[in-house]
């Protein structure tokens, strides 16, 4: 039986539904690249920096995105609301596509600029661990069936692998290696000039927009699948087929209901 | 250095490809997830 929640949830999570989002991060996404495209080269790399307009704010965006997962872990550890543990884990998934993203972009800069496209510098090899571990946060999700303790568990995880972010970020002031220090994000003066700077700032809006929408949408996706968790135990529908049995956790809570 | 403009294009159109694909890969399982709770009922 279908319930008017049941309705509602999946009437608010419609694939069709539109937001100011969906609007607002195409348009952000064309401004930062006019100003990505048509500010001067830099003076020394030349064309080849019009790629850090792009690679420093999907890097700090990450950031964003597992600062977000601690909070909402922390959220969903004190409140015990799984909207908590939904935002935890659609940050952490965004998170690994944009340290995924400035993985790439920085091999695609290194290697006109460096000679090779990679290094085990201490930035780079921080990195690759960061996004390595929220790959393995994912993992975790997908591994346990009961929802409960696929929170808990995970938000425990979200709040301990956050400090890979401190580490990535400070590690080019602690550790000499190939990586440039931090041009924008630093305790001094930036050293960066002003049209440049904007093109950065602009490329960090832009992003943190494509953030928010992909966020968004992901929770929608989560909430959907919440909802489908919920009517398969609630109705004893088949997982898939006579075949495949239900994890153990869930069947006792199909007894038991 | 002078030119590099390949480099650029190849970085753009990489990050188009992985934000684009994340997006896409999303809005199918969205419209795969909406169709098996339409169907659940």
């Amino acid at each position: 039986m279908t319930t008017a929640t049941d309705a509602a949830t999946t009437e608010a999570v419609s694939p069709a539904g539109k937001h100011w989002l969906d609007i607002a991060t195409p348009i952000a996404v064309v401004i930062a690249l006019g100003f990505a495209f048509f500010t001067p080269p830099e003076a020394t790399q030349g064309e080849v920096a019009r790629i850090l307009y792009i690679h420093a704010p999907a890097a700090w965006i990450a950031y964003l995105a597992f600062g977000v997962t601690l909070v909402a872990s922390g959220g969903y550890l004190v409140t015990k609301q799984m909207r908590w543990d939904r935002l935890a884990a659609a940050s952490a998934e965004v998170g690994v596509v944009f340290t995924g993203l400035t993985i790439a972009l920085g091999m695609i800069w290194a290697k006109p600029t460096w000679g090779v496209w990679w290094t085990w510098d201490a930035r780079l090899t921080l990195t690759a661990i960061m996004f390595f571990v929220y790959l393995g946060y994912l993992s975790l999700r997908r591994a346990i069936a009961d929802p409960v303790a696929r929170a808990r568990r995970s938000a425990v995880l979200g709040m301990l692998a956050v400090v890979q972010v401190p580490l990535v970020h400070f590690s080019v002031i602690w550790w000499r290696g190939l990586h440039q220090p931090p041009t924008v994000l630093r305790p001094d003066e930036m050293q960066i000039d002003g049209i440049l700077l904007t093109a950065v700032w602009v490329g960090v809006v832009a992003f943190s927009l494509v953030y928010a929408a992909l966020v968004r949408r992901r929770m929608l996706l989560a909430r959907l699948e919440a909802s489908i968790e919920q009517a398969l135990r609630s109705e004893s529908v088949p997982v898939a087929g006579d075949a495949v049995a239900l994890p153990e956790v869930l069947a006792d809570r199909v007894e038991a209901s | 250095m002078s030119g590099g403009w390949q480099w650029v294009a190849f970085g753009y159109a990489t990050s188009a490809v992985v934000l684009g694909g994340y997006l896409w890969y999303l809005l199918g399982r969205t419209a795969q997830a909406f169709r098996r709770r339409r169907e659940l009922g």
